[in-house]
């Protein structure tokens, strides 16, 4: 019983579901067309509930934390995250609070994720710097090599004058970089294809243990 | 019987102690004919190799006196273990008896002294082979027609057989036959003192003394009878066929070791399948062929059913036919002889010196004894076998040594706070310091001074998208896939600003989702700050707000846009008037994707062109997303792409929005941020290439 209900009915469900699924994108039926839309639907709508729940797991993570030495700052997450709920609650049940959610989005939340994200090109001009402090290896002289074209090539300058380095960074960008990038999107592609595979199998299970 | 070695006193078989004196009797423990195992008095058969270890059921003597008036009795090896007194003793305590014995109840053969019966001179259990000394109770004598013809002919060999037996005759085996033969001419003289063993038993004992001439060899003295008991023991043989019952089992092997024949015998008990729990059932065979199985005066020979073998007549062993003729001719004085090592070891042994069984040394039954051993090939499978530990690999050795060394080196103390942040609060200090420095000029130095190096590029994709844009009729519903966040706003609202703009100067109905939670809010910032009037925004602007499930979200809502709910109204969006004709993907002129990261941008080109094909998309992305794009780019999948400031400038440029000047100071810092991120990265490569590498 307890196999049946963790192993075999997941996987029956899981195959089944992926082979509806994909038939209906391969055989122009529309009854095939119409499941394949419906388990799509039902699949986005589990998935929002789990995003409910994993807000609430979140909150009860910090939540025990927070009553821990040095949970400052999990409490300041439960704080921020429940004036968030709170102000887009409010804001859909009466519109006329809507202004505090934008406020709470435009002076809170874009400068405090601006900030992080601009300490981003500090902590990269910092390693920069260091870079051969640690390691001298080919590979991380062609990693400078290609930082340094990049960082150059890219350099806003008008047609004139950045020809040169324009048509070097166009080159850098069309012949190597396209290349490797090609290779990371076939290597993508066939992975999703044979995981695709082997979950409609049954080889790989990630629904259940 | 035990007899005690200090007082003498008879004990009772099995005690330890004497019942007179109280000393350690000699170990009572039968000692297997077969494997030497020492068994408990009492057992039938040997604990370890399950041979026999006692032939027949052995009655108090007093019983079977008796009961017992049958002359012969099936041959096996000694039951109990027999010290020399004890069966020396027995065989004059019968030869006593047999003194008071009338003359005429004695056969002739032991009234004369030259003619010594073979019980006198073997032990009990060989004299009860041939059994002739059974008294018979003075007070009963056997009349003369109960004496058995075959052995009347044993007592009186010279004398004809009577015309009137017949059928007796034939009935009497060619073995016992030539038993009576040899013994009727008595021997010349008597036999020395040795000769109290009889010849044959002697010769037994030395196999390398000569034999005869007409002794076949060992192998040729071997009888068919006994090299396959097996085929005969089924086959009984008729009774008119049926000679007398041959003696089983046959006792006297060489000295010091158990002939070929007995051996046989043994092997041919241990195939046997069945082992008896309980001791064999005593049969009665009647030797007489055709005689009435019922006689009242001689009753039928008592022999083991497992040791009956037959044999057919005329193959009575060598060694029992040669018997007679070697038998002494005279038994005189008893005297003790030479007791043969077989025999010896048969005996029970002192206490002390009794063999301890093997201890087990290993597995769980551990500090046992006297387990069943089994063979060697059986010691263990062969699966087990290939998992004995082998020798290890050379990669392992070489692991193994590494780890030894490691371990061998010298604790290394844990550098204090103090040690630590001496050297790392410097480095870390100037070299934080000089990159924020430079950042911060990068940023401020457009504001302070006007460089003229720095300007919008060419772009070609941006050019491209400008074009695609152009091309779209009014009122023409637009997808915008809105995948960024505050984080990526300063530099994505650059990309994004002019491109809104662009749809809206083309009165594009702009239809908005994002599969990140900050995109509807992002979106409607930057729509808002592009269309003051609201009015104009509830018109042409539809905020469809966050697709939950990611790629799943994605095809859920390309399919069915306008089953959706607006996010700033909460209005359904099929009342919405940017929403107007458009149910799904299949309804929208074109799509734009605002990616900043690489991942969102793949989503959405691989669940468009799964929808629709045919629908025309472009890209607005970020600077790192751009590498990912271009791919996508050359393929045609899109049809234009703007990335990050630089590609946003020259659409700000190409559109003429009037943001010029803040574009141009976004270049102008960027381009110097760039140049100052190069610097540094050339100055620390050359710092550490000729500083030298730290650890």
């Amino acid at each position: 019983m307890d196999r049946l209900v963790k192993r075999i009915l997941p996987t029956s469900v899981a195959v089944g579901t992926g082979l509806l699924v994909l038939l209906g994108y391969l055989l122009p039926i529309p009854l095939l067309a119409s499941v394949r839309d419906e388990l799509v639907r039902w699949a986005v709508i589990i998935a929002a509930f789990a995003f409910i729940l994993g807000f609430f797991n979140l909150l009860r993570v910090h939540s025990g934390r927070a009553r821990k030495p040095g949970g400052i700052y999990s409490a300041i997450l439960i704080l921020t995250a429940l004036v968030s709920l709170g102000l887009t609650l409010a804001a859909l049940l009466l519109p006329s609070l809507r202004f505090l959610g934008d406020w709470w989005f435009r002076y809170v939340l874009s400068p405090l994720q601006a900030t992080v994200a601009g300490l981003i090109a500090f902590v990269l001009a910092v390693a920069a710097f260091r870079l051969l402090r640690h390691r001298r290896e080919a590979g991380v002289l062609v990693f400078l090599v290609a930082a340094l074209v990049v960082l150059l090539g890219t350099l806003p300058l008008p047609a004139p004058a950045g020809n040169g380095l324009v048509s070097l960074r166009t080159w850098w960008m069309n012949v190597p970089a396209m290349a490797g990038m090609r290779g990371l999107l076939i290597g993508v592609g066939l992975g999703t294809l044979l995981v695709g595979l082997r979950v409609l199998i049954g080889a790989d299970r990630p629904y259940s243990d | 019987m035990i007899y005690c070695p200090k007082c003498g006193t008879a004990n009772r078989q099995g005690s330890k102690f004497c019942n007179e004196c109280g000393s350690p009797l000699p170990a009572t423990g039968l000692r297997c004919p077969m494997c030497g195992a020492i068994n408990p008095t009492g057992n039938l058969y040997c604990d370890r190799c399950g041979a026999r270890l006692i032939p027949a059921e052995k009655m108090p003597p007093e019983e079977e006196k008796p009961e017992r008036p049958s002359p012969l009795k099936g041959i096996s090896l000694p039951s109990v273990p027999l010290t020399e007194e004890d069966w020396l003793s027995e065989l004059r305590a019968e030869s006593e008896e047999l003194d008071l014995l009338p003359e005429e109840e004695i056969p002739d053969r032991l009234q004369e002294p030259e003619a010594p019966p073979l019980e006198a001179a073997i032990p009990e259990w060989l004299r009860e082979l041939e059994a002739p000394a059974a008294p018979l109770p003075p007070e009963a004598p056997p009349p003369e027609a109960a004496i058995p013809d075959w052995l009347r002919e044993l007592e009186a060999p010279a004398a004809p057989l009577p015309p009137e037996a017949p059928p007796l005759e034939a009935a009497i085996p060619d073995w016992l036959r030539e038993l009576e033969a040899p013994a009727a001419p008595p021997p010349p003289e008597a036999p020395p003192p040795q000769a109290a063993i009889p010849d044959w038993l002697r010769e037994l004992e030395a196999p390398g003394a000569p034999l005869p001439p007409e002794a076949p060899s060992p192998e040729a003295a071997i009888p068919e009878w006994l090299a396959e008991p097996e085929k005969t023991l089924p086959e009984a043989p008729s009774p008119a066929e049926k000679p007398t019952p041959p003696l089983a089992g046959i006792p006297g092997p060489p000295a010091g070791e158990i002939p070929d024949w007995l051996r046989e015998v043994e092997f041919a008990a241990l195939e046997r399948k069945e082992r008896p729990a309980q001791p064999p059932p005593v049969v009665a065979v009647d030797v007489h062929a055709g005689a009435p199985p019922a006689s009242p005066t001689v009753p039928p020979i008592l022999i083991e059913e497992e040791e009956i073998l037959v044999t057919a007549p005329g193959e009575t062993p060598d060694w029992l036919k040669e018997a007679p003729e070697e038998a002494p001719p005279e038994f005189g004085g008893l005297v003790p002889a030479e007791i043969p090592e077989w025999l010896r070891a048969l005996q029970p042994r002192e206490e002390g010196a009794v063999e301890e069984e093997p201890v087990e040394t290993e597995g769980f039954l551990v500090g046992l004894r006297g387990l069943l051993s089994i063979g060697k090939g059986l010691d263990m499978p062969p699966t087990a076998q290939s998992l004995l530990p082998r020798a290890p690999s050379p990669a392992a050795v070489a692991r193994a040594e590494l780890l030894q060394g490691l371990l061998s080196r010298p604790m290394m103390t844990p550098p204090t706070a103090e040690t630590r942040a001496a050297p790392r609060k410097s480095e870390w200090i100037w070299t934080r310091f000089l990159v924020g420095v430079i950042l911060l000029t990068a940023i401020l130095l457009p504001m302070l001074v006007r460089l003229p190096f720095f300007g919008p590029p060419t772009v070609p994709a941006a050019e491209a998208l400008f074009a695609t844009v152009n091309q779209l009729p009014e009122n023409t519903p637009v997808l915008i896939a809105w995948e960024y966040g505050p984080a990526e706003a300063d530099e994505m609202d650059r990309v994004a600003g002019p491109l809104m703009e662009h749809l809206l100067r083309r009165e594009a109905r702009l239809i908005v989702v994002s599969t990140r939670l900050e995109g509807p809010a992002a979106a409607e910032a930057l729509l808002t700050s592009r269309l003051a009037d609201p009015s104009e925004r509830l018109r042409r602007v539809a905020n469809l707000g966050y697709l939950p499930g990611q790629a799943a979200g994605v095809r859920e809502a390309l399919g069915n846009l306008d089953g959706r709910t607006e996010a700033v109204t909460g209005r359904p969006a099929s009342q919405l008037e940017a929403m107007s004709d458009v149910h799904s993907i299949a309804d929208v002129g074109m799509v734009v994707v605002l990616a900043a990261q690489p991942d969102d941008l793949k989503t959405w080109l691989e669940q468009i062109s799964a929808a629709n094909p045919n629908v025309p998309v472009v890209a607005g992305v970020s600077a790192r997303t751009e590498l990912i794009g271009t791919p996508y780019l050359t393929a045609g999948q899109l049809k234009g792409m703007v990335a990050g400031l630089t590609g946003g400038s020259v659409y700000e440029r190409r559109l003429d929005t009037g943001r010029g000047r803040e574009y141009e100071y976004y270049l102008t810092s960027l381009g110097v941020a760039q140049l100052a991120i190069a610097a540094l990265t050339v100055i620390g490569a050359l710092i550490f290439l000729v500083g030298g590498r730290k650890r």
